[in-house]
């Protein structure tokens, strides 16, 4: 079923709002100008941040990949009791919310395209040596098949892995 | 989907005409090169693609997270840090749930039904629990407990169809030791002290009736067990086997039935057929304890005695075969010990007649080997 992307980015909104935000903060860390952030807006791209290029191969990774790293570990520790109330035929009002939210922050956690073709970008100008193309390629390409996976709900199906498999996956590995 | 994407560029502050390429451009005309680009008033900081004075920079490197971001950050902080409080009974539950399963996966469900009791202490209302509690308790053969995890399941619905199919095994299983029709129970009741009045009601029975036919068969063939008249009870039981070939009591008794004709063989045969299907039935290793200690060979016995002890805890089987080697090996008093307790614990068991049958063999009315 194709449903506008935009209006599955206004349902998990919150996700948009993290996904930007890592992107914030990961410029935070490094030191980066960040000249506008756009936390979610109903147009294309639904959010973005505008911020200084890095010669840092590795900063530029970093910033790129941070929304996969911190959607991820949020939205996974935001459902983990909730996921664990649903399984265990509990949950309420509460957990739903969180279970939603962690879905949604999960479901954007993948870089857009715009990241992958700016961590691209960044290591053709910035001169980068052979072997950082090398690891950065599948990188890059991981990240073209996540956006083209998002056309099958991939994004999706993976925000509700972290949200309720995960939790489930995480203790059972202690069995 | 439409992916949020992130413009990565050399600035583009919004009252700049030129668009992103002008500003890392160190060819560009007209304006004072040397200052800053956003405010204009101060030189820019050397060595950074985009020519802001420290302060900018300092500024742009910290742009603002919004309060009401902040806010909703901090909600969120503290609902999850508030529920957090579950997280040690859901670890510990997550853990024995997950034990559990791999405990039935193993065929070894003594353990499996140890560990689904604790998660019931604190989710007693979890389908999946109650679910797997009722094939486990099936497999142990601990009926009461059985229908107690029946009655928490029926009507509900179950999304996983290895377990639902599980569980409809272990409810044919149930229906089997079911009591049959109350008039067949009247008249078998009526006949438990006599050998031919009980095959006369066994004879009358209609074997098309499948689950009555076998659950009545049973409990004729148990009361021909305890008369001691065992060509008879093996003709029944087999019978019994022939409608319902997984009734485990059955095989159970006919395993029984076999040892006591001597036929040790046959009768651990048919133990090992049960204990490869659970490799920690109680009831099995009960009676290979028995069979050991008809064989004479009492420290084998004891191994399988420990084992049942160990895995039965509280269960008839594993007392009675404990208070036979007790009495094998001189200790009597121990032994009459687990008679009383086996008397207070028999009312809700499926064998009724293991006090008896203790007790008359310490008391010598019957002679064990």
């Amino acid at each position: 079923m194709v449903i506008p992307g935009i209006l599955i980015s206004a349902a998990t909104f919150p996700g948009v709002i993290v996904h930007e935000l890592a992107h914030q903060l990961f410029c935070r860390w490094f030191r980066i100008p960040v000249f506008q952030v756009v936390y979610f807006q109903f147009a294309s791209p639904v959010g973005y941040v505008l911020h200084e290029r890095t010669t840092k191969t590795h900063q530029t990774i970093l910033i790129s990949v941070g929304p996969f790293l911190i959607n991820s570990i949020l939205g996974f520790l935001i459902s983990f009791t909730a996921a664990w109330q649903l399984i265990f035929d509990q949950a309420n009002a509460l957990d739903y919310l969180l279970i939603y939210l962690g879905v949604s922050i999960g479901a954007h956690a993948f870089p857009s395209t715009g990241d992958a073709s700016a961590m691209w970008e960044s290591i053709k100008q910035g001169g980068a040596h052979p072997i950082v193309k090398v690891l950065v390629a599948p990188i890059v390409g991981f990240i073209y098949l996540g956006a083209l996976g998002s056309f099958f709900w991939l994004d999706v199906i993976y925000g509700v892995a972290v949200a309720l498999w995960f939790p489930r996956w995480v203790v059972e590995v202690f069995a | 989907m439409d992916s949020t994407e992130k413009t990565n560029v050399d600035p583009v502050p919004d009252d700049h005409a030129e668009g992103d390429q002008a500003v890392s451009d160190a060819n560009q005309p007209a304006e004072d090169e040397s200052l800053c680009k956003n405010c204009k008033e101060r030189e820019y900081r050397a060595g950074f693609l985009t020519p802001l004075c420290v302060e900018c920079r300092e500024a742009f490197t910290r742009f603002p997270i919004p309060r009401w971001l902040t806010f909703f950050g901090i909600a969120l902080l503290l609902v999850v840090i508030v529920t957090a409080y579950r997280i040690p009974t859901i670890v510990s539950c997550g853990i024995d749930l997950a034990r559990a399963d791999k405990a039935m996966e193993a065929r070894k469900y003594r353990t499996a039904q140890k560990l689904l009791v604790t998660v019931q202490h604190s989710y007693p209302e979890n389908i999946e629990t109650n679910g797997k509690m009722l094939v486990a308790c099936v497999k142990n053969m601990d009926m009461q407990t059985a229908i107690e995890n029946y009655v928490k399941i029926e009507s509900k619905t179950f999304k996983n169809d290895h377990l639902l199919s599980q569980i409809n095994s272990a409810m044919s299983h149930l229906e089997s030791i079911l009591p049959p029709d109350s008039l067949v129970v009247l008249r078998i009741e009526a006949a438990k002290d006599s050998v031919s009045q009980l095959l006369a009601v066994f004879f009358s029975l209609n074997k098309t009736e499948g689950i009555e036919y076998a659950s009545a068969g049973f409990t004729i063939a148990s009361y021909l067990y305890a008369l001691e008249d065992y060509d008879d009870a093996e003709v029944v039981v087999k019978s019994v086997l022939e409608v319902h070939s997984d009734h485990d009591f059955a095989r159970l008794l006919l395993c029984a039935i076999k040892r006591q004709q001597g036929d040790l063989t046959s009768a651990t045969e048919i133990g090992f057929r049960m204990l490869n299907e659970n490799l920690e039935n109680v009831s099995v290793l009960a009676q290979f304890a028995k069979i050991e200690m008809k064989r004479g060979d009492d420290v084998k016995a004891a191994k399988y005695v420990d084992q049942a002890m160990k895995l039965g805890e509280g269960s008839i089987e594993a007392l009675e075969v404990r208070g036979m080697l007790d009495y094998l090996s001189g200790d009597e008093r121990s032994s009459r010990a687990m008679v009383q307790k086996i008397r207070s614990m028999e009312s809700s068991s499926s064998d009724g007649h293991v006090s008896a049958r203790l007790e008359n063999m310490i008391n010598g009315v019957t002679k064990y080997r």
